[in-house]
């Protein structure tokens, strides 16, 4: 009697999931807009979630559009699967669809990323969704979003220009560090969302769907595969991505893949390790390709055609400030 | 005056608008199930995937009422009085979307074949917002990997078909080289101007291919179509 008191005072329990159907059809339009219109930021009513803004409640969207139960989804935060942000995403994800976990990159349908593209190479039939916390390459330059919308109608991207020109002539390279700006299709200046450099070349030609979804600022936007990705640079200052000579992965030995500086005990930074942890275990356990093919110099030349100069030695991303130091010093 | 106007609707059904409402409604898994298709062919022109649709519905119809909704202006292109504008209007029921003209429609359902004319009136988005041209979903009646041998005249051998294939060279954005699509059921004068509507990108028509046998193809209009063969 009292259980059934409690139904009527409280209502209908609440409807199972987290998502509804609308809004899932609006997400999955949106998606196919972007796949249309390759590095356009689509505008699209980002619903609340239940995780904060700019904690991947676009990537969360986008991922709930897309599995299935039948789905093996991978979630990475900066190459770690059991990163805080991502054991959560994927938690919520598997437990309300009845999807599968993954963390091998090779196994996964839909990969979730924040930051990191994996250092397997992504095949057909794969779908990277990637966390992006600021969607518009150019709101550091004009602040009016008409004004960044009216450039991007008229590619009109000549203050993108000279912006990368000042920073050449102060610092004597483009400092962007995460999220260099990329040109998409020879059309659309996109941010690829915060991955290294290393990760850039990634995007040009990928065998897999590459979407991108902002929930804070309410844009999804995507590449198809096998399309043009062209890390925005001048003919005389190739694109150039993290190196730092003799440094490589403490675990595995690698020094092809995307290492980041460990914390010691006391406090200094020798070590390092493989960022992309699933590669990381897979080359020690002799599991993963001896070669990168995406970092392999003919691939960047092939993105930089008119200067075949290997990549200049910079310090990693994590620390820009050192590296413009020494590299202006 | 005194009269309920819920006691004056009409009670009876009509059990065929059931069936047709039945056939295209999608459940949620059916939907995620189609986008994962349409995902896939749109990323990839030319490739062709397969949507699972009930008997007899156009599968055009169906693969719209999969992504479309209440908050989509769509519109049904059907030839009057025929058994096409009896799904035209499950289509409006089955998605409760809004029933707009062609020229206003984000999402265009063509359960006759497109003609050049459509394409004319086609909303083709602003540079401002090149996301509002129009999503077609063109019934058609085969398609064909046009790499497979024999192109269209492979095509032409297949059981039970009628007319001219179209061969279609595409190149662009989700093609690693190029890819051939044979489809029948589709002019190549209303290729051609698919070609013109997309001259101007971002401005553009995005067109799904549905044929018969719940095979679709996507035509993004970054895609760069050149007819080989067929009329």
């Amino acid at each position: 009697m009292t259980t059934h008191l409690t139904t009527e005072l409280a209502g209908p329990p609440p409807a199972p999931g987290i998502f509804d159907e609308l809004s899932k059809r609006e997400i999955r339009r949106a998606v196919l807009s972007g796949i249309a219109i390759p590095g356009y930021q689509v505008p699209f009513g980002s619903r609340e979630m239940p995780v904060a803004r700019g904690w991947g409640s676009g990537g969360l969207q986008v991922t709930l559009s897309l599995v299935s139960e039948k789905s093996r989804l991978k979630v990475i935060d900066q190459g770690e699967d059991a990163g805080v942000n991502a054991a959560n995403l994927r938690r919520l994800v598997v437990n309300h669809v009845g999807c599968e976990e993954e963390t091998d990159t090779r196994e996964a349908d839909i990969i979730q990323s924040r930051h990191r593209i994996p250092e397997q190479p992504l095949r057909d039939g794969q779908v990277l969704v990637l966390q992006v916390p600021g969607a518009e390459p150019l709101a550091g330059i004009v602040k009016e979003m008409d004004e960044q919308r009216r450039m991007h109608a008229e590619a009109d991207y000549a203050k993108m220009w000279v912006r990368l020109y000042e920073d050449v002539v102060h610092n004597g390279l483009v400092t962007a560090a995460a999220g260099y700006p990329v040109l998409v299709e020879g059309r659309y200046i996109m941010t690829p969302s915060p991955i290294p450099r290393w990760d850039v070349p990634k995007l040009n030609g990928s065998q897999a769907i590459t979407i991108l979804s902002a929930g804070r600022e309410k844009r999804i936007f995507a590449v198809p595969p096998h399309t043009h990705v062209v890390p925005l640079t001048f003919e005389d200052r190739p694109f150039e991505v993290e190196h730092t000579p003799g440094a490589a992965c403490r675990l595995c030995g690698s020094a092809d893949t995307y290492i980041v500086q460990e914390p010691a005990r006391d406090g200094q930074f020798s070590t390092w390790a493989c960022s992309d942890t699933d590669f990381c275990r897979r080359r020690r356990a002799g599991d993963a390709p001896a070669t990168v093919p995406h970092v392999q110099p003919t691939a960047l030349q092939a993105a930089q055609p008119s200067e075949p100069a290997p990549p200049a030695l910079v310090q990693p991303a994590a620390q820009p400030a050192r590296r413009d130091q020494e590299e202006t010093a | 005056m005194t009269e309920s106007p819920v006691l004056s609707a009409p009670a009876a059904p009509v059990p065929q608008a059931g069936a047709r409402a039945r056939a295209l409604r999608r459940s949620p898994q059916e939907s995620q199930r189609d986008f994962t298709v349409l995902l896939d062919v749109l990323a990839r022109p030319g490739r062709i995937g397969a949507l699972r649709t009930a008997a007899g519905a156009p599968v055009a119809a169906v693969a719209a009422c999969g992504l479309a909704d209440v908050e989509v202006a769509l519109h049904v292109l059907a030839a009057d009085g025929s058994e096409d504008a009896a799904w035209a209007q499950a289509v409006y029921t089955a998605t409760g979307a809004l029933n707009t003209t062609a020229a206003a429609a984000r999402c265009v359902v063509a359960l006759r074949p497109l003609t050049v004319e459509d394409v004319g009136v086609l909303h083709r988005g602003e540079p401002l917002d090149p996301e509002t041209g129009a999503r077609v979903f063109a019934q058609v009646d085969t398609l064909t990997d046009g790499a497979l041998a024999g192109g269209v005249h492979g095509a032409d051998d297949r059981d039970g078909a009628e007319g001219d294939a179209v061969l279609l060279s595409l190149t662009g954005p989700g093609i690693a080289d190029e890819n051939r699509l044979a489809v029948r059921g589709l002019s190549a004068t209303t290729v051609q101007a698919l070609s013109e509507a997309n001259a101007d990108y971002p401005r553009g028509i995005d067109v799904f291919l549905c044929a018969r046998d719940g095979s679709v193809a996507g035509l993004p209009r970054t895609t760069r179509v050149r007819v080989l063969e067929g009329a």
